[in-house]
């Protein structure tokens, strides 16, 4: 065919799913991701510590290994409950800060930055499927280091201790699943937003830092100066600590309470979307 | 970001001069290097102060002197009004531990961080390459630029801090805390370390926004490590910045529940030691930069 012969045609190969259009983004992006050999070697230390509590779990439900110990006072050492998932949650929730700080700051940017985001939303993709595909990208990350490993560690133990044990503590496994769940949203949320907003992508992650960091250490100050402790409301590590507590069934420790612990997230959480409501458009008008 | 415009780097009087005006001798010329790293600082000086990272900068700063200024204007009751300077002084060290372990070192992270990296994302570093300017001067300049807006910062801002944890004592008492006790010596030694920690760390960020394209990833290892110093055992404490800082004290502030305690070092030998850490950094971070290769594309 003559070049002047070619003339607009309309596309008529097989057409994405409405509602799957969103994972064309993720199916990119993590691909993407996995090329690095520094975040992969990272990804893969994040999970030592949920191979290390597995490993005690696995011991001290085997009859050969205490047979060993006889004197061995298995509940001391260590106590299969909710503050043992309490503790390993508390420390997996860094791990999956870092990962979206390594993530997360370049994901908006680089579209925003080289004016790609109307090559996006020109096409039929609206703007929450953007956002619902690039929060895949972090949740997909943050979610083998947060609840699916948490939740095959109580699977481990509801296997090895039998089916009474995991009825007991179905508390443990709700409280691992819907905690991590908040922390990812709000993590994602607010990476996206501050990657939308700073088109840098160290000065995003500098400023997402900040923000965590800042966060925690005024909250101290304020509630010690004021003598209050809602003060900490303004950081989202003890929001999550106080949820995770309160889905776990811990006592309270007189710190942050786990609904204000919630309202934390949610308001990080809303904030963050308003930020990439206000920043993600089609079009800029530079002037 | 407000950048560094081509002809202000360029054509700098100290920075523009030819080459081919340097003696052939070999001898270095002392009094041209002089010249030029007062060129670079100068530049370096005013960016740093009069762009946006110092904004960050400052609220970082000031946030805490804010915080402690509304503390002493509301009326809640203050324990150290019945307490006396003893609980003042112990309210001046915990807040100065939080205040050096985050203010001080995202300062630091983002003041030397971008010293590079940032001319690099603005694609600026290659006017400052092109100059017949030494790379070591270059790194010395901008080093020294950040430093000193730091450390002008952070020592004004620490004297603040510490002077309203006095405030509910009175006016007389604070002037009696400061000139007849040991106030003013500790406000200075304070604002020291204050100094030091912006060189230390920054030192070490310089050194990362060279070899990293993402310098914030080392800051929250380096942010992790210095974190858990309290828990590490003695050898390994003294691979921290904060360790050497923390010599300086002049009142300990409280101790974590799992702190192993080590021996403190002499601050004789701390001073020394940090400076010639700093000294170890920025040899590296010159060497670095003299066989840096600008390639835009890749950011």
């Amino acid at each position: 065919m003559a070049v002047y012969e070619r003339r607009y045609k309309r596309y008529e190969g097989e057409i994405t799913p409405q509602r799957g259009r969103f994972w064309v983004i993720p199916r990119y992006a993590i691909k993407d991701v996995f090329s690095s050999k520094l975040f992969v070697t990272f990804f893969a230390l994040s999970f030592i510590p949920s191979l290390l509590v597995g490993a005690g779990i696995y011991l001290l439900n085997n009859a050969d290994f205490l047979a060993i110990f006889p004197e061995l006072q298995v509940d001391q050492i260590l106590a299969i409950d909710g503050s043992l998932f309490n503790n390993l949650m508390s420390f997996q929730i860094w791990p999956a800060f870092i990962i979206a700080l390594i993530v997360g700051p370049g994901l908006v940017s680089k579209d925003l930055a080289n004016n790609s985001l109307p090559l996006y939303l020109s096409r039929p993709f609206s703007r929450a499927e953007y956002v619902l595909g690039k929060t895949t990208i972090l949740a997909f990350l943050l979610s083998c280091t947060t609840w699916v490993t948490g939740l095959a560690l109580f699977a481990l133990q509801s296997n090895l201790a039998g089916l009474d044990w995991m009825m007991e503590n179905l508390r443990i496994a709700s409280g691992v699943f819907i905690g991590s769940w908040l922390w990812i949203l709000t993590v994602s949320l607010l990476a996206l937003a501050l990657s939308a907003w700073v088109k840098w992508r160290p000065v995003a992650a500098f400023m997402m830092l900040m923000v965590v960091l800042t966060g925690s250490f005024f909250g101290f100050i304020i509630n010690a100066l004021f003598k209050i402790q809602w003060g900490s409301m303004i950081s989202i590590f003890a929001g999550i600590k106080a949820v995770f507590r309160g889905l776990l069934g811990l006592p309270f420790d007189g710190g942050l309470s786990a609904p204000l612990g919630c309202l934390t997230l949610l308001g990080f959480g809303a904030l963050s979307l308003l930020l990439l409501h206000l920043k993600l458009r089609a079009y800029e008008v530079v002037s | 970001m407000s950048g560094l415009s081509v002809p202000e780097t360029a054509q700098h009087p100290s920075l523009g001069q030819d080459p081919r005006a340097e003696p052939q001798t070999g001898s270095t010329d002392w009094g041209m290097m002089g010249r030029q790293l007062w060129g670079v600082l100068r530049i370096e000086l005013r960016y740093s102060l009069f762009s946006r990272r110092f904004l960050a900068v400052a609220f970082l700063a000031l946030a805490p002197v804010g915080l402690l200024i509304l503390w002493a204007l509301t009326p809640v009751a203050k324990e150290i009004a019945g307490g006396g300077s003893t609980q003042a002084m112990s309210m001046a060290a915990w807040i100065y531990a939080g205040y050096l372990s985050t203010s001080v070192f995202l300062s630091a992270l983002i003041l030397f961080m971008s010293l590079f990296r940032g001319d690099i994302l603005q694609r600026s570093l290659h006017y400052y390459f092109l100059s017949p300017v030494r790379r070591q001067i270059l790194v010395l300049g901008k080093f020294l630029a950040a430093w000193i807006a730091g450390a002008v910062t952070f020592a004004t801002s620490t004297a603040l801090i510490y002077l309203l944890c006095f405030l509910p004592l009175g006016l007389s008492g604070l002037s009696r805390h400061l000139f007849q006790g040991p106030g003013l010596g500790h406000l200075m030694i304070y604002a020291g370390i204050s100094v030091l920690a912006i060189g230390g760390y920054g030192c070490i960020f310089l050194l990362a926004g060279l070899f990293l394209r993402n310098p914030v990833v080392a800051g929250v290892l380096i942010f992790g490590w210095e974190s858990i110093n309290f828990f590490l055992p003695a050898l390994l404490k003294k691979l921290s910045v904060i360790f050497y800082l923390q010599s300086f004290y002049p009142v300990p502030p409280p101790q974590e529940l799992f702190a192993i305690v080590a021996e403190p070092i002499s601050p004789w030998l701390t001073v020394p030691g940090l400076l010639l850490f700093m000294v170890a950094l920025l040899a590296l971070a010159s060497w670095r930069a003299q066989r840096m290769e600008i390639n835009y594309g890749e950011d």
